[in-house]
């Protein structure tokens, strides 16, 4: 490639992956922007790593604004920027492809894709607004919001294949001072303009299934959303400056550093030392990690630190069945709570039979365990043993929909004065950090670090909290909670 | 210190409501000429009005493109009144029309104004409900601490909470049809429609397009439910709110919630002196106006507090009001305000109503106010009341005494 165009700059050293922002970059380009003789640059984008280096990457911070900024300035330079795709890009290396004026790959077949999500990370040099430009807002969506990746193949418009010395001579030949789509067209008449009456409800249906997917404490997903929701509406630089105004709000969120401390360092570290974590071994890269977190958990009897955990998530539910509460509202607070099912949508899908067995299977039965005894013998006794009857605490039709059963609430006398969502959300919660103190006191789990990966990788606990332990600091007041649930409710919320 | 004036309805007039779709029959029809063919008319009547109007104040829920840049001034000027009447918008949603009547109440009361001309205008088959955008559509953080769904959702929500099965919803679509139609029939709406003709005096349109014959609870039955679709997606986001709730019962259709719709009207509202000038018979009197607001989400429960609030001002109970005028923008809101208010269906809405009649939105309020102004008299009632839901959870009301 070097004899193909002068003035180029090859940049080829991405052994470490996820970190191509250097100083020595920045000045090159800038000094190539700057020079009268540069006719075209070349960036040579090599692939990442499947599983990026997050800690590598934050490193970089300072250069983050340097690179918005010179990304920028390159493309309104008037001299040709090319990109050559390497490789599969992930997060930076395709910040930076799109920046570009033009792409070339090898093959079809490569991959891109931004995984950021999972860590609670959210694109830093622009791509919240220049993909949904080049893409579509769709597009854009499931790449940034959902993870999913696209191969070159289908990104046709915009990378070319493929990359022969003789088709980027052609190009530049051809674009001797390109412009970037977005600084040709005004924002109100872009197909990509967010308050035309077609994006407004396309972004509405991003915004309902981003929902289902994330509460509203995960600030990363909320923060690309509102990028394109507010960026889309405004210009280019407007945008780049909006994405970098949600960027520190996200890199400063809890729900990130604890995506961050429990999903990439503990589990590296987990992985490092070879520490036995349910789900650990398939939930390498960020592709094993993603099919891991969507996995809808059940009460198993393999793993003792997330049998005891859920068990006790699980009872604490039927303890509120057995109170008058609504079923719906246990689950329906759960799931607004993070919970990826409700626990008594749980406890259907692993058995009530099999909930039952293991409660009577319990050493020293406690007031609890016989109270929860009794509630699960009531669907047993009648055969509703759950998912796999299509009866249990709910009716379930043939495709799975769940609905009432109708005698329920005379079992189990529907309380008129149904409990706050608070106190649903602190019993469930709580219940199952107590359980987890006791299992690392027992030396049931390793070490509380551990404890939170075990949480999110075997039951999905939600990330965003940290894992089972770090909510007893994700939550204000935890031992004040804990007091007052005690003192309501029982021993049971006892600390350890 | 001048003490509060009495504030009077002079006279009300409106257009027939058109179908709010490409095929209604006022869809060519523009919001300007709309608004503009009700203050001929007034002017027609009341001469003196083109000259000591004070101001013109229109409520309309979507200003934008046709229905905007301020069509209160527009109206003025294109109607022939004095260049010297300035125009000012308003806007709560569908109770926009009873906000400019309640804006130029208190106008009024306060001395600073005699005589304003207010009401409303919207044209559904020309913009969109929402069209012109706002937060609730485009605001992440917003959407999240409001938790807003579609309208007809909510109305759904109100029935699944309360109990309303589709029986209790169908007998309000239906004695809604029944009683415009008798309301028609009858005659009752000839002092205060207005015919709408075109440039070239070739009539477009004398009645309210929607109204139907025969109508009947066991009619309505055969209809499908409108927002099954628009809760497979909403639904399971209701439980942010409302996670109590395990499967909203859709159970509103066309036929028992309000008609979309095109419309437009006005009312003369002034204070005794200026009525005593230039002649104008009062025909009601205005004694109390009131806001309020509900959870957004379920969006419209709000009247009842809206009409206690304006009640408590008038220093009336429920007890005292003769009629009632609350909107049926879907039937669970006038089920939602009986249960709460305890105010039986016989005396609400006794013309009939939008589900009848169709919901142009920013007009509803002034439609309202002239319909009870007029069934106040027929009937020989003390006092009357229209309340109205909005969007974003809010209600409104006003209280009006015969004179």
């Amino acid at each position: 490639m070097s004899n193909a165009v002068p003035a180029q700059i090859a940049y080829s050293h991405f052994s470490v992956a996820g970190q191509p922002l250097t100083e020595q970059l920045a000045h090159a380009l800038e000094t190539a922007i700057a020079k009268d003789e540069t006719k075209a640059i070349i960036l040579e984008l090599e692939p990442d790593r499947a599983d990026f280096d997050v800690d590598q990457v934050l490193a970089q911070k300072q250069l983050f604004e340097r690179f918005r900024i010179l990304l920028r300035r390159s493309e309104v330079s008037g001299k040709p920027i090319v990109g050559l795709i390497r490789g599969p890009l992930q997060w930076l290396q395709l910040e930076i492809a799109l920046a570009c004026h033009a792409r070339f790959a090898p093959s079809g077949s490569i991959q891109l894709a931004f995984p950021g999500l999972i860590y609670g990370l959210m694109p830093v040099l622009g791509t919240t607004q220049r993909l949904p430009r080049l893409v579509g807002i769709s597009v854009a969506a499931r790449m940034l919001l959902k993870g999913d990746r696209i191969t070159v193949a289908d990104a046709a418009s915009w990378i070319s294949v493929p990359d022969t010395e003789s088709a980027v001579a052609d190009w530049i030949q051809r674009h001797p001072q390109p412009k970037q789509p977005w600084d040709t067209e005004t924002t109100e008449t872009s197909p990509t303009y967010s308050q035309s009456a077609v994006n407004r409800y396309l972004l509405e249906n991003v915004y309902l299934s981003l929902r289902y997917r994330f509460t509203p404490d995960e600030i990363a997903p909320t923060a690309i959303l509102r990028c394109f929701q507010d960026g889309l509406e405004r210009s280019i630089d407007a945008g780049i400056r909006l994405e970098a105004e949600q960027w520190a709000v996200v890199k400063g969120s809890r729900s990130t550093r604890n995506r961050i401390e429990t999903l990439y360092r503990t589990r590296m570290r987990a992985l490092a030392e070879g520490v036995e974590v349910t789900g650990l071994d398939q939930a390498t890269g960020t592709d094993g990690l993603a099919r891991v977190l969507e996995t809808i958990p059940v009460v198993t009897k393999g793993d003792p630190f997330k049998t005891h955990v859920t068990a006790a998530y699980v009872q604490e539910a039927i303890l509120m069945l057995g109170e008058g509460t609504s079923p719906w509202l246990i689950d329906n607070v759960a799931l607004n709570s993070g919970m990826i099912i409700g626990p008594l949508a749980m406890a259907d899908l692993s058995g009530l039979d099999q909930l039952l067995e293991q409660t009577l299977d319990t050493p020293e039965l406690g007031t609890e365990a016989r109270e929860a005894i009794r509630i699960l013998s009531e669907f047993t006794n009648r055969s509703r043993l759950g998912r796999k009857t299509n009866a249990g605490i709910y009716e379930y039709d043939a495709k799975g929909n769940q609905s009432d059963w109708a005698e329920l609430s005379q079992i189990f006398m529907r309380s008129p004065n149904q409990p706050p969502a608070k106190e649903i959300e602190q019993r469930l919660f709580a219940i199952q950090a107590i359980e987890a103190l006791r299992c690392v006191k027992e030396g049931i789990v390793k070490d509380s670090s551990i404890a939170d990966l075990a949480s999110v990788l075997g039951w999905n606990y939600p990330a965003g909290k940290g894992g089972v332990l770090a909510y007893t600091e994700y939550v204000d007041g935890f031992p004040d909670i804990c007091a007052n649930l005690r003192k309501k409710l029982g021993e049971r919320f006892a600390l350890p | 210190m001048n003490s509060l004036a009495d504030v009077y309805v002079y006279d009300a007039v409106r257009t027939p409501r058109g179908r709010g779709k490409a095929a209604g029959k006022l869809h060519t029809q523009t919001p300007l000429s709309l608004v503009t063919g009700l203050l001929k008319e007034l002017k027609q009547r009341h001469p003196g009005i083109a000259q000591s109007t004070d101001e013109i104040i229109l409520g309309c829920c979507e200003q934008f493109n046709d229905q905007g840049g301020n069509l209160a001034r527009s109206a003025a000027l294109n109607s022939g009144f004095d260049v010297t009447i300035p125009g000012l918008m308003v806007s709560r949603f569908c109770g926009s029309g009873l906000d400019a009547i309640n804006a130029a109440t208190a106008k009024i009361m306060a001395n600073q104004a005699d005589l304003i001309i207010a009401g409303g205008i919207e044209m559904l088959s020309l913009v969109k409900i929402f069209g012109s955008g706002g937060p609730m559509g485009s605001d992440i953080s917003f959407k999240d601490s409001v938790v807003q769904v579609p309208q007809g959702v909510s109305a759904d929500l109100i029935a699944t909470l309360q109990g309303y099965t589709r029986e209790d919803v169908d007998d309000i679509g239906a004695a809604s049809q029944q009683r415009a139609h008798a309301a028609w029939q009858q005659g009752w709406f000839s002092k205060s429609v207005i015919p709408v003709r075109s440039e070239t005096g070739t009539l477009v349109l004398d009645k309210d397009e929607l109204v139907r014959d025969n109508v009947t609870r066991d009619s309505l039955g055969k209809l499908q439910p409108s927002f099954e679709k628009a809760g497979l997606n909403y639904d399971p986001f209701l439980r942010y709110k409302y996670p109590q709730v395990s499967k909203v019962r859709h159970v509103h259709h066309p036929g028992n919630s309000s008609g979309i719709a095109d419309g437009a009207a006005v009312v003369i509202v002034g204070n005794r002196r200026i009525g005593q000038e230039l002649g104008l018979e009062p025909r009601a009197q205005i004694i109390a106006t009131a806001s309020a607001a509900d959870d957004p989400c379920i969006m419209l429960t709000a009247p009842a507090a809206a009409t206690r609030k304006a009640l408590d001002r008038a220093k009336l109970s429920v007890a005292d009001i003769n009629l009632f005028e609350v909107n049926e923008a879907f039937a669970s809101v006038v089920l939602y305000f009986m249960e709460k208010t305890k105010v039986p269906f016989e005396m609400i809405n006794v013309a009939g109503g939008a589900i009848a009649m169709g919901h142009p939105v920013g007009a509803t309020g002034a439609i309202l106010t002239g319909t009870i102004v007029d069934e106040m008299i027929r009937l020989d009632a003390e006092f009357g009341l229209v309340t109205m839901c909005t969007g974003l959870g809010m209600g409104v009301a006003t209280v009006l005494k015969r004179v």
